[in-house]
Formats: structure tokens, C-alpha cells, sequence
């Protein structure tokens, strides 16, 4: 304890008034157990307000609004997502029971189109088509999605390929 | 997880309260009541403070017998 004592007015002479706020600002006063629960609850909170976040652009655009109204709720849910894609790569973390091969990445495709599909039926996009040019427009943007979010999982995984493959083959400390 | 009793009945064999050990491994009265009932699996750094403070070994006090790891995440002699 003394030592403690000891160690904290020296960093007090050492960092002057100005530090210590510093200092007090950084440290967390939580321990181990209550930091894990406190990471939980931001976890939840996290993937509450990301699914909220969608679902907000759904009414949006299904309440009749322009993609363009919904403009900076997409640009935050395109910028969290990217983020978390790129931290994830970064770490060579993938998905908790998916694994990076191209079986995965034509099932998530295959899911993606037809999100797209059920939205399109569901009238979201719907703006004064003909039958045959909605239908036209549906398949065209179904087939869309599923090419392009195929070739961003085949990108992705493969840099998560060679990410992995570098912090497993990295050399001992 | 299983209760850890060995922990408990070390910290009682010293007449520390929960809280007095709380203190002195710098950590909430509540992360000592969960280690001791097996709600939360400490961290090698605070089963080593605890260890230090109750004057005991981590085998001691979070090593496992084969019938008492009736569930994951215990302190197994592999991941020491």
C-alpha cells in the first residue's frame, strides 16, 4: 500500500495537475468482471441500435421517401458497417460459425438476393411500373445483388485468407 | 460452473469478509461473490492476486478435479 502511495505522488510530481486529469480520464475504475458486462451490454446495445438503424431505412423508403431522405442513415449504417468489416479483416476474424469459402460466400449471396426480392415484392421500390418493367426491374436487381455481394465476400475472404495466414505464420516473440 | 468452495473456506479460514477481500485484490465485492459462487471465470492475473492475498497456491484454490469441472470455462492445469 505504501508503495502504491509512493508510486502515485511521484506521478503526481511527474505529470503536474494537468496530467493527473489526464491520467484519470484514461483509467477505468471498473475491474475485470464489471468491464466484461459493461462490454456485453455495449454489445447489445450495439447490435440493438444496428438492426434499429435498418430497420429505420426500411420504413423510410417503404413510407414512399427518396433514397436520398434516407441519405444520412445509410451513410451511417454503410460507415459502421465498413468499419466493422475492415476491423474484423484486420484481426483476421471472419464470423463466429460461418467459414470463409465460396460455399459460404454463395449462400450469404443467395440470402442477400433474396432479401432484395422480398423487398421488391413487398412494394418497397415500387414507383409506377408496368407489371412486366417491375418484374424486369426486380430480376434485374436481384441478379445485381447477388453478383456484386458474391464478389465482395470473395474479396473479403481472400484478404482474410492472407491476413490469417500472416498473423498465424508471424514469427515468435 | 462449479461453486469454488475452496476459495471460500481459504478466505474464511483468514476471517476476511468478502468485501476486506474485494479490497485487497483491488477488484467489486460483487466479482469475488461470483468467483465463489462460479459465475464468472477469473483472469490468471486476478486468480493469482486473490492466491497472494489468501496465502495460497492456484492449485490450491482453482485447480479442478476431473467430478468437480462440471462445466466450461474452469481453471484447468492445461491453461495455466
Amino acid at each position: 500500500m505504501k508503495r502504491q502511495e509512493e508510486e502515485k505522488l511521484y506521478e503526481q510530481k511527474k505529470c503536474g495537475r494537468k496530467g493527473i486529469l489526464m491520467r484519470l480520464c484514461r483509467e477505468s475504475v471498473l475491474d475485470e468482471m464489471q468491464e466484461q458486462k459493461l462490454l456485453h451490454i455495449e454489445k447489445n446495445s450495439f447490435w440493438f441500435l444496428y438492426g434499429m438503424l435498418f430497420l429505420v431505412i426500411l420504413i423510410q423508403i417503404s413510407m414512399g421517401g427518396r433514397l436520398r431522405e434516407a441519405g444520412a442513415e445509410m451513410v451511417c449504417f454503410m460507415a459502421v458497417s465498413v468499419f466493422m468489416v475492415f476491423s474484423c479483416l484486420r484481426q483476421g476474424i471472419w464470423d463466429r460459425r460461418l467459414r470463409a469459402d465460396w460455399k459460404t460466400n454463395l449462400r450469404v449471396s443467395c440470402v442477400s438476393a433474396f432479401i432484395v426480392a422480398l423487398c421488391s415484392f413487398l412494394g418497397i421500390p415500387r414507383r409506377n411500373l408496368s407489371t412486366e418493367m417491375f418484374i424486369g426491374v426486380t430480376i434485374m436487381c436481384v441478379i445485381i445483388t447477388y453478383v456484386v455481394t458474391f464478389a465482395v465476400l470473395c474479396i473479403c475472404s481472400h484478404f482474410y485468407r492472407k491476413r490469417k495466414e500472416a498473423l498465424e505464420n508471424g514469427e515468435d516473440d | 460452473m462449479a461453486k469454488n468452495l475452496k476459495m471460500k473456506a481459504a478466505r474464511a479460514l483468514m476471517d476476511l469478509s468478502q468485501k476486506e477481500l474485494a479490497e485487497a485484490v483491488h477488484v467489486s465485492r460483487q466479482t469475488i461473490n461470483a468467483i465463489e459462487k462460479g459465475d464468472y471465470n477469473p483472469t490468471i492475473k486476478l486468480c493469482r492476486a486473490i492466491c497472494r492475498v489468501l496465502g495460497k497456491g492456484l492449485d490450491e484454490l482453482f485447480w479442478e478435479d476431473d467430478e468437480d469441472e462440471s462445466g466450461e470455462g474452469g481453471v484447468k492445469r492445461g491453461s495455466i
